[in-house]
């Protein structure tokens, strides 16, 4: 039954609960208040996320009457009599759901953003399937998003829940005796039973008194000037607290170099910010942006590099002829990597057996689209001081952008809350943070922004463009000579880190492969449309995917093995490279070949590899191939990591360090490792809240720095403090500090382990003891990541499909193994392999459109379509802190898309130039 | 059904019908045309028109069917529960209706555009200036069109198109029932002001009949359409007596291939009938600038399904 407009009270049994709504008022039910709005709104019950808000995602499901619905396309209105279960109800008083807790158990989460929704799908399924199978719970689940790739560890934790036997382990490793407590164990999450319970609170569920809420009009138009905006009406509707315009905000810049303008009057690509809005809800502020009249005076865009470079070409900025941004912004110093130039070009192409020339470019603009859209919310203190609510995965560096952009007499404090997946993305949320800072100023009231998902997607965070034309030489067994190539990367409409991406990505290139002679060059363009920016991969993995076609091609030259090549290539202990800094740094790390045989046997590549251009196999029109593609990345200890760590007199420790969850579970690996220091069990630790004002510098979780960097800023704090209890317990034991140690919150003797002291008595109750840890940047070791894949493509439709993967990297020491694989089943996940077959951006190149910003025509892998995957992990001590261990987590994605490429040029027999390998590009190169 | 007619009547053109409610709010939150209905009309209790029933000679669904309910029927042939069961996701077909699957409004991007992004976009569609996909981005455009290009999104329509089904549309005091080719116009459906589908029949097949489902999508599930093949075959000794077939993701409606059936009929099934079937099939579209790789799809399906090759999709 619906209930009637007429009717006065709208009843609902909500986890058993009835509520009786009032229809027809705000606080009660309006016809257009979907499901979710009065679940989270009116209900308080948070725990139903909402993503999409267009059921395309399935985040929002709860379970009504039985069967699993869509929160966000239900209107409740609709829902009068209804029976509805939400994730608040699973649980029975204390008592989680078998569901729950084996969601918990298997850390069936990483940013845990979609966990709800996937908990009640899997509900929804078990209340009709006791049993069910494997296919069954893929179809259950198969609508839901998950970028971070959850999916192989939610099955588990389904089969598990309704007693069944698992899947063979997916991460293979080598036999070892576990010398540590906590580290390289499976440990629940910190915040585990948070996320399986609903509980996590998101920026979206953040509420503060007399808060509005602000929304951005945007542009029609990809580039166009404004000449007049007309606010009237949209300031006389009621509700509406503030419009902000290019004319009404101060010049603040962002980007580097710094030339974006928050507001200007100067629109540059299509849903471009023309003005802000705040208001008293969501929707008015919405209808206010309909209500402003802007007349524009179009410009003639541009949206090919190629195009935009020519001297005629228009510009979107006056400061830089042919829209070429400078090559050098000094953004690691004054010798920042702009071109990798070694040797001679000239000497190794004269001395290679073979030289090929081609083109490949990756160009397809993947979207890494985090569950969870940007937001922020912003309030001032008073005139200079800014306070911001934000969802990024490195929350002190907004602090520090922020600070930069509105200048020194402003102080910017920064709240880091959980964030729902960022994938590198929420780095650049400054234009974001910033409308709200300012509709918070106007209005003296905090105000929250929140993009919605077609916004996420047409005017946020996009991967590089890029295109490469070059040259490689090669001896006949394989040896590379020389390099030699021009990038054109587009960057869209500005640049925050794309020079930064350059040069770490040339930096990596030499990781991949060692050759004397290199000369890479690029440019960078900036084009009408949205901006391309930091992605997981960070310029490394967008170079790859048109460097090692190009690398391929000589290598068929010569019919080399890639396996082989990449095995020899690779950087080994003795060798260096130039990084980012534009400095030489000899790689003091380990030998990977180890770990890259593993991942061949295991994959079984010298019985799939047939040469090259040809399939593995074939059946009727189905034809098989293989490939593979290597990465490295010498992020893993780079930037500034910085902790301090408090001891408390009753056995406890707190963390602060700068850092949020964005789905990696490196904070409970922070804790693990601290735990492991202070001899404290984990649940003795804990960590501060992200707040910039408590916390020292932390650079954050970016690149694969988090294990190294982080875990090791937050070791040395720990041990500085450890050494501070133990120097005040001495005179007690009257024996020297280092005969002391402490385990369980007592200190004792080593060698007298049964005379103990607990610390509240070494410390008395008014005592703290704080520690302080470092962490200084060491460019010298690099990560590795091997992917092998075998493709199936269907020649007659033009069809990819991917049937396995095989990961293989050696990591020093296992943190935790069910959060690495996480990040390693990633490699499915946030504009990863699938950039290869299906996801990217469709730009229409003549107005200017993002044609397909919404989670059906934006292509993402799910549940149904999962390869067979398998990660080789080896742990080969590396020399970093005390546990050997290096970070790998960022990297996952990054050979992944250039193997793919590889083995769809198998499986057909033709060169494609082109990603991603949609079956138009399939069809055609098969006609050529 | 009395109070909705008098509702329809009353509100006219400012009132949309909600069922399922998928498509229609996605219309509401994307608000993608220049004028947006003001009164929705919630028919999803009407609980007299979720039945499937078998009556003379005709299987008859009714329009508030869910498409769960429709894929779990054993009443169902087999060709449209996995039609039904290729749509969107579990959620969704638990929501989405029949009715609203075949009455749900196109998909084709500019069309959709969103005004939050700088939308909405005029169009031919819309009632002015060209179809902007035919000298923009086009790839999952239609294959036949005139003034615009956006295929039937409907996966039951191309179903029920090969099953030779007849919709029943309601209004206060007439009925009328249209095969389902005719229920879909260029630029909308077939229903008139004031009218709802009430109900879709579908003829009995003979237990000997061959059927087929066959869907390109790029991924399982949550995709429309690039293209489909319906099909249903009676054949004997190796020799089709009589077909029908249906492509979706073709037109603005399912695409019944008389042509193709008729070079069929009578044919003894051999490899080179499949291709020239196949030829016969695709002859007469004119694909758009990007969109030619799916007269290939269709082709490659057209002769699975002739084959009685499931290997689309594992649907």
């Amino acid at each position: 039954m619906g209930a009637r407009l007429e009717d006065e009270f709208l009843s609902l049994v909500v986890n058993g609960q009835t509520y009786n709504l009032r229809v027809g008022d705000e606080k009660g039910v309006l016809p257009h208040h979907t499901l979710a709005y009065t679940l989270r709104e009116i209900l308080g019950l948070k725990g139903t996320k909402v993503s999409c808000d267009s059921g395309q995602c399935g985040s929002c499901t709860v379970i009504m009457n039985g069967k699993a619905v869509l929160s966000c396309m239900t209107l409740t209105i609709e829902c009068h009599g209804k029976e509805i279960r939400t994730i608040e109800g699973l649980r029975r008083g204390e008592e989680l759901d078998p569901l729950q807790e084996a969601f918990a158990r298997h850390s069936a989460f990483q940013c845990g953003f979609c966990t709800p929704g996937m908990i009640m799908a899997a509900k929804a399924l078990l209340l009709e399937e006791e049993r069910p199978t494997e296919e069954q719970i893929k179809e259950a689940l198969s609508g839901h998003f998950c970028r971070c790739i959850s999916h192989y560890q939610v099955i588990d934790a389904i089969k598990e829940a309704s007693g069944q036997e698992l899947s063979e382990d997916r991460l293979v490793r080598e036999e070892k005796r576990v010398a540590f407590r906590y580290v390289g164990k499976p440990v629940q999450r910190v915040d585990a039973l948070r996320i399986v319970s609903g509980t996590m609170e998101y920026l979206d569920d953040i509420r503060l008194e007399g808060m509005l809420f602000g929304k951005v009009l945007r542009s029609p138009y990809p580039h166009a000037l404004i000449k007049r905006i007309e606010l009237a009406r949209a300031k006389a509707l009621r509700g509406v607290r503030a419009i902000l315009t290019y004319q009404d905000v101060p010049d603040l810049r962002g980007g580097k170099p710094r030339f974006r303008r928050i507001l200007d009057k100067k629109v540059r690509f299509v849903g471009d910010a023309v003005a802000l809005v705040a208001a008293d809800t969501e929707e008015t502020a919405e209808e206010a942006t309909r209500l402003i009249e802007v007349e524009y005076e179009e410009l003639p865009p541009v949206f090919d590099p190629d195009e935009a470079m020519r001297e005629t070409a228009p510009l979107l900025y006056e400061d830089f002829p042919r829209n070429l941004l400078p090559s050098q912004t000094g953004v690691y110093g004054p010798r920042t990597l702009t071109e990798l130039v070694t040797g001679s070009i000239e000497d190794g192409l004269k001395e290679a057996d073979a030289v090929v020339e081609d083109e490949f470019s990756y160009s397809g603009l993947p979207n890494p689209v985090p569950i969870e859209a940007p937001s922020a919310i912003a309030f001032w203190e008073d005139s200079k001081r800014l306070t911001v609510f934000v969802s990024n995965q490195a929350s002190y560096l907004d602090k520090v952008v922020l600070s930069v952009i509105l200048g020194k007499e402003i102080e910017v404090r920064t709240l880091g809350l959980p964030c729902g997946g960022s994938f590198g993305t929420k780095l650049m949320s400054w234009p974001v943070q910033l409308y709200a800072a300012l509709l918070s100023r106007a209005t003296g009231r905090p105000v929250k922004v929140r993009l919605k998902k077609d916004e996420h997607l047409a005017t946020f965070t996009l991967r590089p463009s890029v295109r490469l034309r070059g040259k490689v030489g090669m001896k006949i067994d394989g040896r590379l000579t020389a390099v030699q190539g021009d990038l054109v990367v587009d960057t869209g409409h500005y640049s925050m880190t794309t020079h930064a991406q350059l040069a770490v990505g040339l930096g990596e290139v030499q990781i991949m492969a060692r050759c004397k002679n290199w000369h890479l060059k690029p440019v960078i363009v900036v084009t009408n449309r949205n901006a391309s920016g930091i992605v997981r991969g960070f310029g490394g993995q967008e170079i790859k995917c048109v460097l090692i076609p190009l690398l391929c091609r000589a290598m068929e030259r010569l019919n080399i093995d890639p396996f082989e090549f990449f095995r020899m290539h690779f950087v080994k202990p003795g060798d260096g490279y130039f990084w980012r800094d534009g400095n030489w740094y000899n790689f003091r790390g380990i030998d990977f070949t180890k770990a890259m045989d593993k991942g061949a046997e295991v994959f079984g590549w010298k019985e799939k590899w047939k040469g090259w251009l040809t399939p593995t196999d074939q059946q009727g029109p189905k034809r098989r191939g293989v490939g593979v593609a290597v990465h490295g990345n010498a992020d893993v200890g780079e930037d500034i990591s910085e902790a301090f760590l408090t001891l408390h007199p009753e056995g406890r420790a707190t963390l602060f360090s700068c850092v949020t969850e964005h789905g990696t579970g490196q904070i409970t690996n922070y804790l693990k490792m601290v735990a492991e220091v202070l001899g404290l069990p984990l649940d003795r630790v804990r960590l501060a809240p992200a707040d910039s004002s408590i916390t020292p510098f932390e650079f954050g979780p970016v690149g694969s720095r988090g294990t190294y960097a982080i875990g090791g800023a937050a070791i040395r704090a720990a041990e500085d403090a450890r050494r501070k209890l133990l120097e005040l317990s001495a005179p007690l034991f009257d024996c020297e500090p280092e005969r002391l140690e402490t385990k369980d919150g007592l200190v004792f003797l080593r060698d007298e382990p049964s005379r103990t002291i607990p610390w509240s008595r070494i410390m008395g109750w008014e005592r703290t003891i704080h520690g302080y840890g470092r962490f200084e940047p060491d460019y010298t070791l690099t990560n590795c990541m091997m992917s092998f894949v075998e493709v199936e493509v269907d020649v007659e439709t033009g069809k990819v499909d991917l049937l396995r993967v095989v990961n293989a990297t050696d990591v020093g020491q296992i943190i935790d193994p069910k959060g690495l694989e996480g990040q390693l089943n990633g490699c499915l996940g946030s504009a990863g392999i699938d950039s290869a077959i299906f996801e990217e951006t469709i730009l229409d190149r003549r107005r200017g459109y993002i044609m397909n910003a919404n989670l059906i025509d934006y292509k993402w892998r799910t549940f149904l379509e999962l390869p067979s995957i398998r990660h080789v992990v080896l742990e080969t001590p590396f020399p970093t802190h005390r546990f050997g261990s290096i970070g790998v987590g960022e990297i996952a994605t990054s050979p992944g898309p250039a193997a793919v490429f590889m083995a769809v040029c198998n499986a057909i027999g033709r060169w494609v130039r082109e990603y991603p390998l949609t079956p138009e590009r399939i069809i055609k190169a098969l006609q050529s | 059904m009395d109070e909705l007619f008098s509702l329809l009547e009353k509100f006219g053109p400012r009132a949309r019908v909600n069922a399922g409610g998928t498509d229609l709010l996605s219309l509401f939150k994307d608000d993608f045309l220049f004028t947006c209905p003001d009164v929705v009309i919630n028919i999803k209790p009407i609980r007299e028109l979720a039945y499937i029933s078998r009556e003379d000679g005709v299987l008859r669904i009714g329009a508030l069917v869910s498409l769960s309910d429709l894929a779990s029927s054993p009443l169902v042939p087999k060709l449209l529960r996995e039609a039904a069961l290729s749509v969107a996701s579990p959620e969704i077909r638990n929501m989405g209706t029949v009715g609203g699957n075949l009455c749900q409004d196109v998909r084709c991007p500019y069309y959709r555009y969103p005004r939050r992004l700088g939308g909405p976009i005029l169009c031919a569609r819309k009632g002015d200036g060209p179809c902007l996909a035919v000298q923009g981005e086009n790839r999952y455009h239609a294959l036949k069109g005139k003034r615009c290009f956006a295929p039937c999104p409907s996966d039951l329509a191309t179903a029920l198109s090969a099953l030779a089904a007849n919709v029943l549309v309601v209004r206060a005091g007439r009925e009328r029932k249209l095969p389902i080719d005719e229920f879909y116009h260029p630029f909308g459906t077939a229903l008139e002001q004031g009218e709802i589908v009430k109900e879709v029949e579908v003829p009995f097949l003979k237990p000997t009949t061959k059927e087929l489902f066959l869907k390109f999508t790029l991924r399982r599930p949550i995709d429309f359409a690039i293209v489909s093949v319906a099909a249903r075959i009676e054949e004997k000794a190796g020799v089709i007596e009589d077909c029908s077939f249906s492509f979706g993701g073709i037109s603005y409606r399912p695409e019944r291939a008389r042509e193709m059936e008729q070079y069929l009929k009578g044919k003894y099934v051999q490899e080179w009938v499949i291709e020239q079937a196949s030829e016969v099939g695709v002859s007469g579209l004119a694909p758009l600038s990007q969109n030619g790789y799916k007269i290939n799809i269709l082709k490659a399906l057209i002769k699975r399904s002739i084959r009685g090759e499931n290997i689309c999709g594992k649907i």
